[in-house]
């Protein structure tokens, strides 16, 4: 059994090495493929990241009348945290109001300085943050309700829902777009190295024919060639690792204050927070279409 | 030898490609240890009567039985068990081109689990038999056309075959490289090997004056011990 392993391997060896330009240009194809893969998830992810970043500086602060009560900011607040998508309610008491106030540079000094401790015109509020954005219409409706309107000084709700629009029309086409484009992308690369790697066992089609011919088994045809087709995604995987590995290098060093070396500036940590992750993907990519493609392509031509 | 059971027996065996009757009602007994050639012009059904004794296709009726089993029942996965006990040789050599001479044989011993020592004592023992010691590391490319086909006549043999079925061998060859390996054939049929060989070079039909069956429009006309090339 051991002897019949190592002969196996050994074939595929051969092949692989020894049909020099078809393995070359399978090998190649698959880097490319597994290049447009890897690069296109790297973007999709750290867009997403930044995007998520951007969402988590976005909130809104209902501010109340002194004249409500306590317990009824409280209930204000158990009422948003019923809500699951409701990340946060933060108090901010007048003298977090304050203090926050004070700590305000955009303010000019002489305006700061108008506002003190004992002469605090500023109103207590509850600070709100949300994955959701659809939840900030929900804060909003509450803020107009019966029991609480009365006692709502002000939300910062319609001054931020322009921006809040935005950024979630963004996030959502974002989503969508890299859904879409990533299914493309994977399924010409499918495409593309099945093409090759059908030609590659068409052209070996022969050989396939004389090995049967001298009596070899069904697995000792068949096996080299899947694990050739191994190689070409294992070969493909670190080419196209090297070559994202440098590019972002060479990417991050060029300074320029541009928004893509902004943009490329933030990505570099991200690729190398996730760099495994992204590499387990392409490798996954890389064998169950190296491997996938070498058995269809024997099914389907060549008669064993 | 008439006491003997056929080692080759084909009864009554027919194949249509399409409307074109390939091989029609053949009867053919060869016994262990006899040299057969086959001849007969292009079209007469020698290579399909070949194909269809190396199982590479099914008749479309009639029975083949080869060492006592009939071949046409054989199952998919008992094919290469077969195919391992009988040796065979082909007019366009069908070496692997991207592997060595040693390595193009070892091939036929590797696949069948032979032991790598075994391979590493029967390689050379078979390359000295075909005349090509010393072409161990040539690939095929870098073989003359006699060469080649000693080359896959090495391979056919190295497995020890009791059967050994050549077709048109000699088909791409000059002369001189014909008689090199119409004599290594004879060699091996001395050893006690069943030849049967397919052709149809007269000069070698007639030179080596064994059994001949001709072969027309799928027919067998004619069974000769120490036959002429008569078609």
């Amino acid at each position: 059994m051991l002897i019949r392993i190592e002969r196996i391997l050994k074939t595929a060896f051969i092949n692989f090495f020894r049909n020099g330009w078809l393995s070359v240009s399978a090998t190649l194809i698959m880097t490319l493929a597994l290049l447009a893969i890897g690069s296109f998830f790297i973007i999709t992810l750290s867009t997403n990241k930044i995007v998520a970043e951007l969402k988590g500086k976005v909130d809104i602060v209902v501010n109340f009348k002194d004249e409500a009560t306590d317990a009824l900011i409280g209930e204000f607040k158990s009422e948003l945290l019923a809500k699951p998508n409701i990340q946060s309610v933060r108090y901010i008491s007048k003298e977090d109001a304050l203090r926050e106030f004070k700590a305000r540079t955009t303010v000019k000094r002489e305006v700061r300085e108008l506002v003190s401790p004992q002469d605090n015109p500023l109103p207590r509020g509850l600070q709100v943050q949300s994955v959701d954005f659809n939840e900030y219409e929900y804060v909003s409706a509450l803020t107009k309700d019966p029991v609480y309107s009365p006692y709502i000084d002000s939300s910062s709700y319609e001054d931020n829902k322009l921006i809040i629009e935005n950024i979630d029309n963004a996030t959502k086409f974002i989503e969508r777009f890299g859904i879409v484009l990533s299914i493309f992308f994977t399924a010409v690369a499918i495409l593309v190295v099945f093409n090759t790697v059908k030609m590659a066992v068409t052209y070996k089609s022969k050989e396939i024919e004389i090995m049967r011919l001298v009596g070899a088994s069904d697995s000792f045809v068949r096996i080299p060639f899947l694990i050739e087709g191994f190689l070409y995604g294992l070969f493909g995987l670190v080419i196209s690792t090297l070559v994202i590995f440098v590019v972002i290098n060479v990417a991050a060093s060029l300074s320029s204050s541009t928004i893509f070396a902004r943009f490329v500036a933030r990505m570099v940590p991200i690729y190398y927070q996730d760099f495994w992750f992204i590499t387990l993907l392409q490798a996954v990519v890389g064998t169950v279409i190296g491997i996938g493609s070498s058995w269809l392509s024997i099914r389907k031509n060549v008669k064993i | 030898m008439e006491e003997k059971k056929p080692i080759i027996e084909v009864r009554d065996v027919a194949k249509v490609y399409g409307k074109n009757k390939a091989l029609d009602g053949v009867k053919l007994d060869i016994y262990p240890g006899e040299f057969v050639i086959l001849v007969g012009p292009s079209g007469a059904g020698k290579s399909t009567l070949v194909r269809l004794i190396i199982r590479e296709e099914k008749p479309d009726s009639g029975k083949i039985r080869v060492a006592g089993r009939d071949i046409t029942r054989l199952a998919p996965r008992e094919l290469p068990y077969y195919r391992r006990n009988i040796g065979i040789v082909f007019q366009d050599y069908k070496l692997l081109p991207t592997r060595s001479v040693w390595e193009n044989i070892a091939y036929a011993l590797e696949v069948s689990d032979v032991s790598d020592e075994d391979i590493q004592r029967r390689i050379p023992r078979v390359l000295s038999a075909v005349n090509l010691s010393g072409k161990e590391k040539a690939y095929p490319d870098q073989l003359s056309g006699g060469e080649a086909q000693r080359v896959s006549i090495a391979r056919a043999l190295v497995n020890l075959p009791k059967i050994l079925i050549a077709d048109e061998p000699t088909g791409n060859l000059d002369p001189q490289a014909s008689r090199e390996v119409a004599d290594i054939l004879e060699k091996i049929n001395c050893q006690g090997t069943t030849v049967l060989l397919a052709t149809h070079n007269k000069d070698l039909v007639d030179r080596m004056r064994k059994r001949v069956v001709v072969m027309k429009q799928g027919r067998i006309v004619s069974d000769q011990n120490q036959g002429r090339y008569t078609c």
